[in-house]
């Protein structure tokens, strides 16, 4: 607790966590994007479902660890290529919770939209969408958890320009509280993350909590 | 107000690795004249496709053959002339009151302010002043299904289509619900057509009432009830409405013991 509490305080960890977390952000906000659009798209064009399904599943069950030296051979030791892992590790989780969600949406709503004589746009912005924001949310959720492993595993395995870094000094020290230290911080952080943005689910979709808080 | 002329449905479920391929004639040959300002009940076993009719007039369903007018218009999608209440309320959690309300009037392009009062106008008619601002979920099922009918009734349409807005609800806000549905209708007459499986209901409310049969779905009676107006519940205690009601069982219960006859064959 010691060693956390001392790099806690050291400007220079912060700086390494700063260069270690571009990849997180970065990765994080793309893969949320183009994550949930997608999602929306396969859900919408059944077609392209049916076209991008197994390489949805192909994104889920590949041991990304395995793939990294390709992604390095072919990007190098760069910023895109750590976030293009991030990306690996969170896109598919948030694509396929999207469509979960757009599948559950009660038919009855849907009913209801059209005979108010709602046309297919009104119907995605003001039914669908909304009825699947927190089967989404919970993807950005899981989506954020993965991309902490993934920026911590492209650091050890890859380009260790932060965190990375920091870790293999200490191992090659020899010094286990500093390691740990790192480790504690880095899941302070993590928990951090996840509950700033469990905040903003609760701002965006209050009404999902509003029977449950009772 | 509503002409439908030899109406045919037919749903074909496909077949799975334990069942055939089955068709199921929902309506065959339906023709039924309703007219304006008119209350239409319908009744009938399950399977009977009187939610079928019902949707093939909002226009959520799409005929087979056949065809219906409603307001002027041979129905081929939903139209302002019609709206609907649903059994289970279809509200939408993430909305208030007042935006469930003024959702019709929200998709219609009415600006904000005035398809809120509007909303607010309907949600006292309906008796749920104070709740403008709670959410779905904050509500009872029968203050539910007061937020549809507000819903409904705020789009002003001329046809009011219900699909067993009550089914849902205890006994004793159902029957609250149904004196305040006939106050309502009273005050400001619509052309409605409930659909129900309350004998009670397909009798104190309507002017006509439909009975159904299944396989294939057909109607089999139209039965007028010859109750006066304004109505209260104080019918109930007469010899005709207990005669209709007679009349109403002997016909559900014979479609009801062919059923399980079939079921058993």
């Amino acid at each position: 607790m010691n060693a956390a509490f001392e790099l806690a305080v050291d400007p220079e960890t912060w700086r390494l966590f700063g260069v270690s977390n571009q990849s997180l952000i970065i990765g994080f906000f793309i893969s949320a994007l183009v994550g949930v659009v997608s999602g929306i798209l396969i859900s919408r064009f059944k077609w392209l479902e049916r076209a991008l399904d197994p390489w949805l599943d192909f994104l889920l069950v590949i041991p990304i660890a395995m793939i990294m030296p390709f992604v390095i051979l072919t990007m190098g030791f760069s910023l895109t290529s750590r976030c293009l892992i991030v990306c690996l590790f969170t896109f598919p989780i948030i694509v396929i919770n999207t469509r979960a969600g757009l599948r559950q949406v009660s038919t009855e709503l849907i009913d209801m939209a059209q005979v108010f004589g709602a046309n297919e746009r009104n119907i995605w912005t003001k039914i669908l969408v909304k009825s699947a924001a927190p089967m989404i949310w919970s993807g950005l959720r899981a989506g954020l958890a993965r991309a902490i492993s993934g920026m911590v595993l492209s650091e050890l395995l890859l380009v260790s320009v932060g965190i990375g870094s920091l870790f293999q000094l200490f191992q090659g020290e020899f010094n286990p509280e500093k390691t740990f230290g790192l480790v504690a911080l880095l899941i302070a952080e993590s928990l951090f993350l996840l509950k700033a943005l469990a905040l903003l689910e609760r701002r965006t979709i209050p009404w999902f909590y509003a029977d449950r808080d009772k | 107000m509503i002409k439908i002329s030899n109406a045919h449905k037919t749903f074909v479920k496909p077949a799975t690795r334990k069942t055939p391929e089955r068709k199921v004639e929902v309506l065959n040959g339906i023709d039924l004249d309703i007219q304006e300002n008119e209350f239409i009940t319908i009744v009938g076993p399950s399977g009977c496709g009187k939610t079928t009719l019902l949707r093939a007039i909002a226009g959520l369903v799409k005929l087979d053959s056949g065809s219906i007018v409603a307001a002027g218009e041979t129905v081929a999608g939903p139209s302002p002339d019609r709206a609907m209440v649903f059994q289970s309320f279809a509200l939408m959690p993430w909305a208030n009151v007042i935006r469930n309300v003024a959702f019709g009037l929200e998709i219609r392009g009415v600006d904000k302010e005035e398809r809120e009062q509007t909303a607010r106008d309907l949600i006292k008619t309906v008796g749920l002043a104070g709740f403008e601002n709670s959410l779905p979920s904050e509500l009872s099922g029968g203050m539910k299904q007061r937020v549809g009918l507000a819903r409904a009734l705020a789009v002003n349409p001329r046809i009011l289509l219900m699909d067993e807005p009550f089914g849902g609800l205890d006994e004793q806000t159902k029957r609250l619900m149904q004196e305040e549905l006939l106050r309502l209708w009273e005050a400001q007459r619509k052309t409605v057509v409930f659909v129900t499986h309350s004998l009670d209901e397909a009798i104190l409310l309507a002017d006509r009432c439909i009975l159904m049969a299944a396989r294939p779905g057909r109607i089999t009676e139209v039965l007028d009830i010859p109750l006066g107006r304004p109505r209260t519940r104080e019918a109930e205690r007469t010899s005709t409405y207990i005669d209709l009601k007679e009349k109403i069982w002997d016909h559900l219960r014979t479609a009801q013991i062919q059923e399980l006859a079939e079921k058993a064959n």
